[in-house]
């Protein structure tokens, strides 16, 4: 046997047996590892061979949101991670998984370009994937606009605590947002670097049935401009973070 | 209602009522000015410590730092006074003004609120002062507090428990050492002075006298193995977006010693800002209470002591620190030995 052949069998049997290892790791811990595999964070050599580190072991806490046909609406809590991020899932009965929000964008199919285009203020809408999110209305029947655009904001909040967010098509909604939730933490803000805006500046003259201004309790005041396909579902979705009105908690 | 007349060591110019919670109860404490008396100590949680403690007096929404002369957390009604530091006592001027709810200064001989709003306008703004104030800052407290004490102490929502300490040295000897990766460092960033501060900071907060901070290298790496120290890292970075989890000031990992990351300008947004020191220490000192102790808030940031560097009212504020509770748990670990 030749050398060259030699060298060939060995490369297959090493890259055979990294497939495996990876297989078998991953599955294990399949959820958390790809979240892993998407950060910044952690050795290469981990993610190669589809290792999940211990930190990232059971660091997650599942919470089934909605259950509808072969399928389910998952909410995944970070546990370890002291600002408790979260993400949302669309599993069906053969435990495929897709994320419907998350970060790192990877998660949600978005490519490093997008988000060099993107920049911070806009980032908010590049955290949910339109056609796991489409998926879903189409699923669960959301013929209304307002509906939809209902669920999009519901989903960028963490779906655990019910008023994290409100959505702002007028003064009155914001006079509300602000008697619930009074602006305490504008030292808070001001200290952590963020644009801090006066209530009285939001623009409501822009409001239509299409764009909307939400509040999310750790973003702040975020513009939407939603487009819709003939069929009510989601074609793309602008949003512009406006400021911090002082009642967030942008994490830290 | 038993009245005592109680002073701060050397000359003291607080003229007010301070009652506080003390286990003697049904005690109003008055402190005089300019008298000479024996340092009453101060209230923690709400409970007198007597002996040479730390000074510090409730006044209803706050306590007050005799030593430093202003509030060791921010004024509720701060808005009020935006051209006063929310943490200054009465604008400075504790013979014309009395504050005895922690809330709203008054001046007795005005008669009229328009007196404040005068003050309100006319007043310079303080400078931001470069440095970090803790509470209980350089004021040891001699011995363990009594389990009493311990339990009287405001509960929180932190937690410090033994079975999830993944991360937990606990065998080491030397010196407990912090490392500092910089990355990315903003201009005018003042390294030495970051160190310094972190350092004098978090002693102040129950950490050992013979904590060490420095920037992290090979040398030191080896230094800290070979003595077999307690380590863990603060890293302070430049935020990706795509890449950094997407918090605001710093992220870490609970219990994870080696997590800290302080981001450059606080923020997602403030990459090569450079901002008040005092506020990276802050950062540094929260980040350090979840990755090193495990301290919790929810994810609003709230915890049940808001006056806690842990929750997030006090987490930007200018002399907030771990609370009594927490400093113990420093104090008993690998950390504060």
């Amino acid at each position: 046997m030749s050398n060259k052949l030699i060298r060939i069998i060995l490369i297959i049997a090493l890259t055979a047996t990294v497939f495996v290892v990876r297989l078998f790791f991953s599955s294990i811990n399949s959820l958390s590892y790809k979240i892993f595999n998407a950060e910044a964070r952690g050795y290469y050599l981990h993610k190669m061979l589809g290792i999940v580190p211990k930190s990232y072991q059971d660091r997650y806490i599942e919470n089934t949101l909605e259950t509808f046909g072969d399928k389910e609406l998952l909410n995944l809590v970070d546990q370890k991670g002291a600002t408790h991020s979260n993400f949302i899932l669309l599993r069906n009965k053969k435990s495929d998984v897709k994320f419907l929000k998350g970060y790192p964008f990877k998660l949600v199919g978005v490519s490093n370009k997008s988000i060099e285009n993107s920049g911070w203020e806009k980032h908010v809408s590049l955290l949910i994937d339109l056609e796991v999110f489409n998926d879903y209305i189409q699923c669960r029947n959301l013929s209304s606009r307002e509906d939809t655009i209902d669920k999009y904001c519901y989903f960028l909040s963490n779906p655990t605590d019910n008023s994290s967010y409100k959505i702002l098509r007028d003064s009155i909604s914001l006079g509300s947002l602000i008697s619930e939730k009074p602006l305490l933490n504008r030292d808070f803000i001001r200290g952590s670097g963020y644009t801090l805006i006066e209530a009285q500046n939001i623009d409501f003259d822009q409001v239509s049935e299409t764009l909307i201004y939400c509040w999310i309790y750790n973003k702040g005041v975020v513009k939407f401009k939603f487009t819709f396909n003939a069929d009510n579902t989601l074609k793309s979705v602008d949003s512009e973070i406006i400021g911090l009105l002082g009642n967030e908690a942008p994490a830290i | 209602m038993k009245e005592k007349n109680v002073g701060l060591p050397g000359s003291c110019i607080v003229v007010d009522i301070l009652s506080c919670g003390s286990r003697e109860k049904n005690v109003t404490f008055r402190v005089s000015s300019k008298r000479e008396d024996v340092c009453f100590g101060g209230v923690w949680g709400g409970f007198c410590i007597v002996g040479k403690g730390v000074c510090l007096y409730y006044y209803g929404a706050r306590y007050y730092d005799a030593r430093t002369s202003i509030f060791i957390s921010v004024d509720a009604h701060g808005e009020r006074y935006p051209d006063w530091s929310p943490y200054s006592y009465v604008f400075n001027n504790p013979l014309k003004y009395i504050d005895p709810t922690g809330l709203d200064p008054e001046c007795p001989e005005c008669g009229d609120a328009k007196a404040l709003e005068t003050v309100t306008v006319t007043a310079k703004r303080l400078p931001e002062r470069n440095i970090q104030i803790a509470p209980f800052k350089n004021e040891p407290i001699n011995g363990t507090p009594s389990s009493a004490i311990i339990g009287s102490l405001s509960s929180s929502s932190s937690r410090y428990d033994q079975g999830e300490q993944d991360n937990q040295q606990e065998t080491q000897t030397g010196s407990p050492t912090i490392f500092v990766n910089m990355y990315a460092t903003p201009k005018g960033f003042d390294v030495e002075g970051y160190l310094t501060s972190l350092k004098s900071a978090l002693i102040a907060n129950g950490f050992s006298k013979d904590l060490v901070v420095e920037r992290s290298s090979i040398i030191g790496n080896i230094k800290a193995w070979w003595n077999d120290s307690p380590t863990a890292t603060v890293t302070i970075k430049n935020f990706r977006l795509g890449q950094d989890r997407l918090e605001a000031g710093g992220y870490a990992t609970l219990n994870d010693p080696h997590s800290m990351i302080i981001y450059n300008g606080l923020s997602a947004t403030g990459a090569n800002k450079t901002i008040a020191m005092w506020k990276y220490i802050n950062a540094t000192v929260h980040e350090i209470g979840h990755g090193l102790f495990g301290f919790d808030h929810d994810s609003s940031g709230m915890t049940s002591d808001p006056s806690s560097i842990m929750d997030y009212r006090s987490t930007y504020t200018q002399g907030a620190g771990f609370n009594g509770e927490q400093k113990v748990i420093i104090m008993e670990s690998i950390w504060g030995r």
